[in-house]
């Protein structure tokens, strides 16, 4: 006998012999997951692209009437929605590279010297006079202010998550 | 265990709490610095931003285009024209638009320049800057240009040529910044700092003006002399640095000279002629010298005379290499002005005409007309005359008072707010008294007295000079130029050359000792200045050649005081190196570029044979043997290759120092006080002066000697000077003597005048030295020297000038045009200078009327 438990249960005995019952299916293993936190969503690859994109074409033209207190906007923006911290700030990191980026990229298309301007930025700004510096520095201003924001956001919105 | 999951709740809301609060404040104080700036950091989110901010220099520096631009103020269409180099041609049809557009020429290519320079003079570069600019902006209000501006912008008839220039000019000034702030593409510097150019007006111009007086004019020299004369005693201080130089010199106004009567100043009340006995410098005295030093050594470089500048010379006739026509009617003339090499330049390029105007040269931005240059009959070159014109008093005071001429008298009080970017605006007093405003009170109470406070109607003479056809007019033109004072080379298409050292020459009381610190009580004031027709000045020489190097003008036969030996003059290496290559005529536009960038050290000329027949027969090491030889066949040539040039620079410093050092030390001279002024080196021209007279015509002198007693003479020190020499090179160069090439110990650099690194030029291995016509001043690394170098040839048929200067029209380091002329001037290659009538440019800029003026 396998299992004198199972003795009198429906489907216990087959062609005369005691037969042990299938085994349980394993549950789904659950995601590590706090209890009290809200279920968060990944959301698609697509999806997270396509804001990614619309951001950075927002902070891009926003540079362009003298916003620059975008990329603290666009990372409040991001702390608050469903993601997890990895995403939310990858998200507006790209988004300030890509948008910004291509907001200083854009005189170059037209024959302005953006390189040498460059330079000379991060040479008045007292950094050493490359033209990578003054590119790095002014992204890191978009990039702390993202960052930054999405802690913030996070921050008030624990509770709701 | 109830209790627990309690206190973790309660410490988990803790957290969350301090989480939310650290985010936010976080949050804030980076958003508040970004936005606002904070202390020194300047607002660095809307300068940085990538459309709006510094970026949009970019535009700037992009290559220009022909177009046609719409400029308010204007009275009719001006026509801009651009070589490929961007040197500048401006047409215009009257003397107001011609004016307006080269104030909107400047401003478009050099906006930062001519707002730096303006809030120097005026004492607000630490709106700008920052505290670090404190120092500056107080000796400066002090000093009192903005003040002398302001006097002689109210002094001008408005309706006078002057003073309509300058209206015109600002107006152009002004078109510029009200475009550049309607595209929001300011230059880098603003918008990095938050902080933007106010309106031009006719009295920043006049700073402008005045700041040139004090970078050629104002010296502390008579502090120096107070602080030698403390530790080295008053006989030995002026037997070492005397008024008349020791050495032989050639002056380009050999006499004979006029003894007229002076003229008195405007306005001046002169005191009766007693006059206080001296009592040699008081321990107060020293110590008002040493903190006014200290106050000077925190000026931004460059803005305090510091080395002689410039070369200029002319010939005529048969020392003029002629044919046809014109033969014995030619002239030419050459200047290179030598200041601090910067980058952009002090000079900005132009060819301006209107009816009755057309003059090419160099301007400097901020001021309209040209400094240097030719127009279609005469051409004109400057160097610094060198004169004594900052005197300085000790004054007697008791709270608020002075006392003066028997009597004591209030001080004027001033009273001036200095903004300071990012720190609380400062307050600054400022007193005044007969003599000029109280520079310091530490120790004895000290004003100054110097030719930047006279007010000088300079912009009136250098119009007429740039309209002037002849000889009479340009000296007439002259007649009322103050300051700061300048030798006036001049040649014209008619064959005749001059030169007239147009200044202000102030006197003083026979038994005062200006050089010195004099007393304020009235015994010692200006009684006068010299008359215009005594001073210093030639028109065409018999030797049919004349040349200024900032050596002293005239012998010393002349009747009336100019200055000492010490800072005042220059030792006169270049002048004579110049008159000994005008003496191979005939010369040619060609010969004349060959002595601008002549490399001859005329003292090493000298120096070195008596050098050669101390160490005959001396007993010597192998590398002494090898630098004897390298020596031998050198002939005073400072070039890039040369070890010779190395060994003897370092021979002759550690030849200064050989002998002079032992006294300094026995007499403690407080070198640290003011290392240009005090300390041992080559270029402290006086101790230059004396060495070099002592070694070939008094080899016994008693310097020579040790203050303990020991007996030395000129060839025992010599010797002991070279071992030094090659010591110390075998030590910092190491290897063979012939190794030890100049260019290896010797650069030149051309510093931005922002401070910025990266944005120079250099250092870069360089021939020359500063007693070298082609001139490196500043040490092994020579921050100045040509800064324009022009050679005009003058006849009949037409005058034509060819010129180049190591920098670039524009300042924005992005422009093509930032740096592009320095390899020419490097390679000691010219451009021919255009000419309205002839302009050489393709771009083409058409100003006209903006709608509302139609």
């Amino acid at each position: 006998m396998n299992d004198p438990r199972r003795l009198g249960r429906k489907g216990a005995y087959r062609l005369g012999e005691l037969k042990s019952a299938a085994k349980p299916a394993p549950r789904a293993r659950a995601r590590h997951q706090p209890s009290f936190g809200a279920r968060r969503s990944r959301g698609s690859p697509t999806g997270w692209l396509a804001v990614c994109a619309a951001t950075a074409a927002l902070l891009g033209l926003g540079a362009a009437f003298g916003l620059w207190f975008l990329p603290f906007v666009a990372g409040i923006l991001a702390g608050v929605a469903p993601w997890r911290l990895r995403s939310a700030l990858g998200l507006v990191v790209l988004a300030v590279c890509a948008g910004w980026g291509a907001a200083l990229a854009w005189p170059a298309l037209s024959g302005a010297p953006a390189g040498a301007t460059a330079r000379t930025v991060a040479a008045l700004a007292g950094l050493p006079p490359h033209a990578g510096v003054g590119v790095a520095a002014t992204l890191l201003i978009g990039v702390l202010q993202a960052a930054v924001a999405v802690w913030l956001a996070r921050a008030l919105t624990y509770r709701l998550r | 265990m109830h209790f627990g999951a309690g206190r973790r709740r309660r410490s988990r809301a803790l957290g969350r709490a301090a989480n939310i609060a650290a985010a936010a404040a976080v949050s804030a104080v980076l958003l508040g610095v970004l936005g606002f700036g904070y202390g020194g950091i300047p607002a660095l989110g809307p300068a940085l931003d990538p459309g709006r901010g510094v970026w949009t220099s970019a535009v700037a520096g992009e290559p220009i285009r022909s177009q046609t631009l719409s400029l308010p103020g204007l009275q009719d269409k001006v026509v801009v024209t651009f070589t490929k180099n961007g040197i500048a041609s401006i047409q215009a049809t009257t003397d107001h638009d011609m004016f307006l557009a080269l104030g909107y020429v400047h401003a478009r290519f050099r906006l930062t320049e001519m707002d730096e320079e303006r809030r120097l003079g005026e004492g607000r570069l630490a709106q700008l800057g920052g505290s670090s600019d404190l120092a500056s902006d107080k000796f400066e209000l002090r000093l009192g240009l903005l003040r002398t501006a302001q006097a002689e912008w109210a002094q001008m008839p408005k309706d006078g040529e002057a003073a309509q220039a300058l209206v015109a000019y600002a107006q152009g000034v002004n078109d510029d910044i009200a475009q550049v702030r309607a595209g929001g593409q300011w230059p880098a510097t603003f918008t990095l700092a938050g902080v933007y150019p106010a309106p031009w007006t006719p009295v920043d111009s006049l700073v402008i003006q005045g700041e040139l007086t004090q970078v050629l004019d104002l010296t502390a020299t008579p502090l120096d002399y107070a602080l030698l004369e403390r530790s080295l005693g008053a006989a030995r201080t002026m037997a070492w640095f005397p008024v008349i130089a020791a050495n032989a010199q050639t002056p380009y106004d050999p006499g004979p000279y006029r003894k007229l009567p002076l003229t008195p100043l405007p306005g001046e009340t002169v005191p009766g002629a007693s006059t206080t006995a001296r009592s040699g410098i008081t321990a107060a005295q020293a110590q008002a010298a040493g903190t006014l030093l200290a106050q000077l050594s925190q000026l931004p470089a460059g803005q305090l005379h510091t080395y002689p500048d410039s070369n200029a010379w002319a010939a005529n006739g048969p020392a003029v290499k002629g044919d046809g026509a014109d033969k014995d009617d030619r002239a030419l003339l050459a200047g290179d002005p030598h200041l601090p090499q910067t980058l952009p330049s002090i000079w900005y390029e132009v060819a301006m005409s209107a009816p009755g105007f057309d003059v090419a040269g160099v301007s400097v931005p901020g001021l309209p007309g040209v400094l240097i240059g030719h127009n279609d009959r005469i051409a004109w070159s400057l160097t610094d005359t060198q004169n004594q014109a900052t005197l300085f008093y000790d004054e007697r005071t008791r709270r608020n008072q002075y006392y003066w001429d028997g009597k004591w008298r209030p001080m004027q009080v001033l009273h001036y707010d200095i903004p300071v970017r990012g720190a609380a605006t400062v307050h600054l007093t400022v007193d005044l008294t007969v003599h000029g405003p109280i520079m310091t009170q530490a120790g004895q109470t000290t004003s100054v007295d110097w030719m930047g406070n006279v007010p000088s109607p300079d912009l009136q003479a250098m119009l007429t000079v740039n309209q002037s056809s002849d000889f009479a007019q340009f000296k007439a033109a002259l007649a009322n130029w103050h300051a700061p004072s300048q030798n006036f080379v001049y040649a014209d298409a008619a064959g005749n050359i001059g030169a007239i050292s147009a200044g202000y020459y102030p006197q003083v009381a026979a038994a005062c000792q200006p050089w010195l610190p004099m007393p304020g009580t009235g015994a010692c004031d200006i009684k006068g200045v010299i008359p215009y027709a005594a001073i210093p000045q030639v028109y065409d020489p018999p030797s049919h050649v004349l040349a200024t190097a900032n050596q002293r003008p005239v012998t010393a036969a002349y009747p009336y005081y100019i200055g000492t030996s010490a800072d005042f003059f220059d030792p006169g290496y270049r002048a004579a190196t110049i008159y000994a290559a005008l003496a191979s005529a005939p010369l040619t536009p060609a010969s004349f570029a060959a002595i601008q960038t002549s490399l001859t050290d005329q003292l090493a000329v000298r120096i070195v044979p008596k050098l050669l027949s101390a160490l005959a027969g001396a007993s010597l090491s192998y590398s002494e043997r090898s630098v004897v030889s390298l020596l031998r066949t050198w002939h005073g040539t400072m070039a890039t290759e040369s070890a010779a040039a190395t060994v003897w620079w370092t021979f002759w410093d550690d030849y200064l120092s050989a002998v002079f050092q032992p006294w300094w030390t026995h007499a403690k001279v407080r070198t640290g006080k003011d290392r240009a002024g005090l300390e041992i080196s080559v270029g402290q021209f006086s101790l230059d002066e004396d060495l070099e007279a002592w070694t070939l015509h008094d080899p016994a002198n008693p310097a020579f000697s040790l203050p303990s007693g020991k007996q030395r003479n000129a060839p025992q020190v010599m010797r002991q000077a070279l071992a030094t020499a090659v010591a110390h090179l075998e030590k910092t160069l190491g290897g063979a003597p012939a190794s030890w090439t100049w260019g290896r110990l010797h650069s030149r650099e051309f510093p931005a005048v922002s401070g910025a690194n990266g944005l120079g030029y250099g250092p870069r291995p360089a021939g020359g030295d500063l007693f070298t016509p082609d001139a490196a001043d500043g040490g092994l690394t020579a921050e100045a020297g040509p800064s324009w170098r022009m050679i005009v040839t003058l006849s009949r048929s037409g005058v034509s000038a060819e010129g180049v200067y190591p920098g670039g029209q524009s300042e924005n380091p992005a422009s093509p045009w930032y740096d592009n002329l320095i390899s020419l001037w490097w390679n000691g290659q010219y451009l021919p200078v255009p000419t309205p009538a002839r302009p050489a440019g393709l771009l083409k800029w058409t100003l006209t009327r903006a709608a509302r003026d139609a």
